[in-house]
């Protein structure tokens, strides 16, 4: 079997000399397309979600996740192997042909690292939300917190030609507004969370974790940490190949077993997990292994938790300890919530409440930005120029 | 207010109130007494206003309540205008005016609540402002037992678009640590 590979160079490739230099200009007015479709993009670095629909109602037209990840098709490959045959697949039929596509994915670390592969990407988003191609696309567009200027210049680039505007926000303050129950607002015992809680959204390439308060996040109230879905995978197979040496997985199997098992805390000895090495069937105790992974998370993020809780008023913390919610993919780390409540309480906070979002965590930050674009003003929205 | 003149020549006239400054003199021979005016105005308003609280109760499904009103405070109320007026059109055009106007309320209502509910749903601020306005004596009353329940510091949630603004006024943010 030929190990499943994605290209993931290092965060700082360079924008392709022929990308158009951008310029932004703040919206003054409708473009003379007849129809406008918005969207609320996710980009992640292993899944992103977009939904979409038409401006002037609620309606949410599309709702997709899709693996970030671009498959171009290998040189030689026989007619009709590749459905439709095309020359370069997307998200889940990428994966699914792997043998006959190189995979390459277009983000590393949360931000762009493939600039050819991510305005590909960003295609195929759009024609997820405009099928017909017509429309005007005004996106939001979740970046990670804290997201240099330059992370924010690539994104730009990159999105040059394939939405009309657009608009950058810090994904964990759009996880609070996609997790906001609107239909509760005004009820006596609902705490909005954009009035005050403290988001941790632990991703495929970073962890941010976001005080919001009411206000829009200042880069005081915002930490994100390189480190998230991808590094635990790295330890994972760093560790298997240390104890099972030729095992062959995949990082696609990798990553399978970590969503399947992976855990924080105390170690979970015997953990046995089910694989398939050189077509035999084994059994590898993965106990230990997964402990340290899941540990190596909780170790970078409990510091700059318990750094923002500092941070906040001491009017608004009690409540905010009370509010501390766990989403994207690391939220569904076994454990998660109990030991960082626990870490906290032990540390003598106040009466912490850690939660998970929910089983709809991979959407939030994408519903977060749907309802930004939905509520931003005309001339709130950037016009990429060329 | 009403004020009544008695010229000696046995007319009279009247000048009804002065609202909004403005006073209207009638010919009393067009017009009955002065009192039976009254009298009908008053009986026919208490019908009017009964009938149509018959009306909404019906509206909103309360068909027992309604038979009810309808049979009893109704009915006196009705007998009485009778009395003052004996004016079998009068009469129907009254009750068919009051069932009209709860008729087009409800449309009316129909058509706004989903109206306000979205622009509720998309404008956070105002849910929050209304809820500012009435809340004072609630929460006076729902005194919170649990840290969970007390109010946020910031009192007044700003709308999407304030929060994309207050990024906006943000210029650069630092590099990621």
């Amino acid at each position: 079997m030929i190990p499943a590979s994605v290209e993931k160079p290092v965060p700082a490739a360079a924008i392709p000399t022929n990308a158009p230099n951008v310029t932004v200009a703040r919206s003054t007015g409708t473009s003379a397309k007849t129809k406008t479709v918005l969207v609320g993009f996710d980009f992640g670095t292993n899944k992103s979600c977009v939904l979409a629909g038409t401006a002037g109602n609620n309606d949410i037209a599309v709702s997709k996740v899709v693996p970030t990840v671009v498959g171009y098709v290998k040189d030689g490959i026989v007619d009709g192997i590749v459905a439709g045959n095309r020359s370069i697949l997307f998200g889940d039929d990428a994966l699914q042909n792997m043998l006959h596509v190189r995979l390459v994915a277009p983000l590393a670390d949360g931000v762009i690292a493939q600039p050819d592969s991510a305005r590909d990407f960003l295609k195929h988003i759009r024609s997820l939300a405009d099928p017909t191609g017509t429309a005007e696309i005004r996106a939001v567009v979740g970046i990670p917190a804290n997201a240099t200027e330059q992370a924010r210049e690539d994104i730009r680039r990159c999105a040059y030609g394939i939405f009309d505007r657009i608009l950058l926000i810090p994904e964990p303050f759009l996880a609070a507004l996609g997790y906001r129950d609107d239909g509760r607002l005004g009820q006596p015992n609902y705490i909005d969370p954009v009035v005050n809680s403290l988001f941790i959204d632990i991703g495929g390439g970073t962890s941010d974790i976001c005080l919001v308060q009411g206000y829009f996040p200042k880069p005081d109230d915002q930490i994100s940490i390189a480190f998230a879905g991808d590094a635990i995978d790295q330890i994972l197979r760093e560790d298997l190949n240390r104890i099972y040496p030729n095992n062959g997985l995949s990082t696609t199997k990798v990553r399978e077993i970590k969503e399947a098992n992976g855990y924080v805390g105390p170690s979970r000895k015997p953990l046995d997990v089910k694989v398939v090495i050189g077509g035999k069937s084994h059994t590898l105790e993965l106990g230990d292994v997964l402990a340290r992974a899941g540990n190596a998370l909780i170790d970078k993020i409990y510091p700059a938790l318990t750094t923002l809780i500092q941070r906040a008023s001491s009017d608004s913390v009690v409540t905010l300890l009370q509010n501390i919610i766990i989403t994207g993919g690391g939220s569904q780390i076994k454990g998660i919530d109990t030991l960082l409540q626990k870490k906290l309480t032990d540390d003598g906070y106040e009466n912490p409440k850690v939660r998970i979002a929910g089983q709809d965590y991979k959407r939030y930050v994408a519903l977060g930005a749907l309802k930004a674009a939905r509520a931003a003003r005309e001339n709130q929205w950037q016009v990429l120029l060329g | 207010m009403l004020r009544i003149k008695s010229p000696a020549d046995g007319f009279y006239s009247e000048t009804i109130g002065s609202t909004a400054g403005l006073a209207l003199t009638l010919n009393s021979a067009e017009l009955p007494s002065p009192l039976q005016f009254l009298s009908e105005t008053s009986q026919w308003d208490d019908a009017r206003r009964i009938y149509r609280r018959v009306c909404v109760l019906r509206a909103t499904g309360k068909n027992h309540e309604a038979a009810e009103l309808e049979n009893t405070e109704f009915a006196r109320a009705l007998a009485a205008a009778r009395i003052a007026s004996n004016n079998g059109d009068e009469e129907a055009a009254v009750l068919a005016a009051e069932a009209e106007r709860v008729t087009s309320a409800c449309v009316l209502a129909e058509l706004l609540a989903p109206l306000l509910a979205e622009r509720l749903r998309a404008e956070p601020v105002t849910a929050a402002a209304l809820q500012s306005v009435e809340a004072p004596v609630i929460r006076e009353k729902e005194k919170p037992a649990t840290p969970a329940s007390v109010r946020p510091t910031p009192e007044k949630v700003p709308s999407i678009a304030d929060l994309i603004d207050g990024m906006l006024s943000q210029e650069t943010f630092p590099s990621r640590p």
